[in-house]
């Protein structure tokens, strides 16, 4: 719960998912009506309040943030309504409630779906009338003029369904509905915002900044990101922390993000046993003879003459020849650079993308063994 | 995004754009609107109806208030900058005050379910009369 002053924000990114959101937080700033934002947890929905606050003409006013979640109803209702001395055990004075403390100003609920069903009632009650009466108060009724912004990371209709959520308390917030994709959705943004907040972190921290290295920046663009901006803040934070030195190596970046994804096409050594006669042969071609993937392996695979298996051994020879550089496989397999993309997402579509990690781990120490990993003496 | 308006009609008046995601009560009203003489444009989910609003400058739109996880509201709110000039008719199946006010302050006029056709019909007929003299 906090009383935020009006401090920069800003919504990091160029995809055109960004865009889209920039336009909208316009438009609703403009308007000054009810805000709902939804998305999954850590997609920047407090940032996108911020911002729509900070664009409207309530920006002179104060934004104040409640977070919904986890507070009892006595105690969120007091925090939001105020209370009078003697109301209950432990209110020694009056106290104003924070939606009392943002006049002309915006009020951001956060997690409002958390909230009971008693106080969805009571903020029923607060947006018919826009009055706040104090606990414990007999009748002295407050109007205030707030802007209310509420966020969730549920699925309110489903709520609803389930009789969890109010439907009118849904429509009524309901005015101005704003979706914030996962970041996953977005991954073209990962590789600028993961530079910025590793820069951040590491002035903060007074470190050296690493130079995120081909490989690495493949792990973070293959990541979920199941907790997204939140989740990539925190990873950049924990390298800088650990100061890995002048460049960033996938081995540097925490565990979870170097595990294959769930649901991920192939189990590691699946491919292994089929490694037939053509197999053979069509490697050959392309490592001995020069030939490209593009005409020794597409074609035959594209006609159903090989397997996915044999797909995926082929795939397999190349990742062991590089490390598990799938940008080097794409050199040997006598591919244009250009074509790295469009070649992964042949090897996904057909389910034969493999996981790099396991074809990593030996070697890359030998590469990077000399490379000093003491920490950066903070200066001053 | 296309930039050309609505396909204006031989007499000068733009379509009655109906935005409304239940399928039969869309077409109930459509029907019902054309009866009377008018254009109809319709659209069943508020992204449509948005994309279309985006270049679109109609004289009158009919929105439902629950359009999916949309607010019909939201329509006016984003689209009332560009297009000022148009009529809103906001219909709701259950009369909630509060959204009644939020309609009524953004100028638009608040019906509920069942619809009441003699002032759809008024509304309708007051709102093409600046078009057709001018």
């Amino acid at each position: 719960m906090s009383v935020s002053p009006n401090s920069e924000v800003r919504l990091l990114g160029t995809s055109e998912v960004v865009r889209n959101i920039l336009a909208d937080i316009d438009c609703a700033a403009r308007s000054g009506a009810k805000v709902l934002i939804t998305g999954e947890t850590g997609v920047g929905k407090e940032v996108v309040a911020r911002l729509i606050h900070h664009r409207s003409a309530r920006a002179a006013g104060k934004l104040v943030t409640v977070n919904c979640a986890g507070l009892p109803d006595s105690l969120l209702e007091s925090e939001l309504f105020g209370h009078v001395r003697g109301s209950f055990t432990g209110a020694y004075r009056d106290k104003p409630g924070l939606l009392e403390m943002a006049p002309n100003g915006t009020v951001f609920l956060d997690e409002v779906g958390e909230m009971s069903a008693r106080m969805q009632v009571v903020l029923l009650r607060f947006l018919e009338t826009g009055e706040i009466q104090r606990i414990g108060a007999d009748r002295s009724h407050t109007r205030v003029n707030v802007r209310l912004i509420t966020a969730t990371n549920r699925d309110l209709p489903k709520e609803i369904a389930a009789g969890n959520f109010r439907e009118d308390l849904f429509f009524r917030l309901n005015v101005i509905r704003m979706t914030i994709p996962p970041l996953r959705e977005r991954i073209e943004d990962v590789p600028l915002l993961f530079d910025h907040y590793l820069a951040l972190y590491c002035e903060q921290h007074r470190v050296e900044r690493p130079e995120i290295s081909q490989a690495a920046l493949d792990v973070l663009l293959g990541y979920r990101w199941p907790g997204n901006i939140r989740e990539l803040r925190n990873v950049a934070e924990r390298i800088a922390l650990k100061s890995v030195g002048q460049i960033l190596r996938p081995a540097d970046l925490p565990s979870e993000l170097l595990k294959p994804a769930q649901g991920a096409p192939l189990v590691a050594g699946a491919a292994a046993p089929t490694h037939s006669a053509q197999v053979e042969e069509m490697t050959q071609r392309m490592l001995r003879h020069g030939e490209s993937f593009w005409s020794v392996v597409y074609p035959v695979f594209m006609a159903r003459d090989l397997t996915r298996a044999d797909l995926r051994r082929i795939v397999e020879i190349g990742l062991e020849s590089t490390n598990g550089n799938y940008r080097l496989l794409v050199a040997l397999y006598n591919m244009p650079n250009e074509d790295y993309k469009r070649f992964l997402g042949f090897l996904r579509k057909h389910n034969c993308h493999l996981p790099f990690q396991r074809f990593r781990t030996i070697p890359s120490r030998v590469s990077s063994g000399n490379v000093p990993r003491t920490p950066v003496a903070a200066a001053g | 995004m296309a930039q050309e308006s609505a396909p204006a009609t031989t007499d000068g008046r733009g379509p009655v754009v109906i935005v409304d995601d239940d399928v039969s009560c869309l077409a109930a009203v459509e029907q019902i609107v054309r009866h009377w003489g008018h254009d109809t444009v319709t659209f069943r989910s508020f992204e449509d109806a948005r994309a279309y609003l985006a270049s679109a400058t109609p004289a009158v739109v009919i929105v439902d208030v629950r359009l999916g996880n949309y607010n019909g509201l939201q329509l006016i709110h984003f689209s009332q900058e560009r297009s000022p000039a148009t009529q809103w008719l906001v219909v709701s199946g259950f009369d909630d005050p509060v959204l009644r006010k939020e309609a009524t302050k953004l100028g638009a006029l608040f019906l509920t379910k069942p619809l009441d056709l003699g002032k759809l019909k008024e509304h309708l007929e007051r709102n093409e009369r600046p078009a057709t003299s001018a």
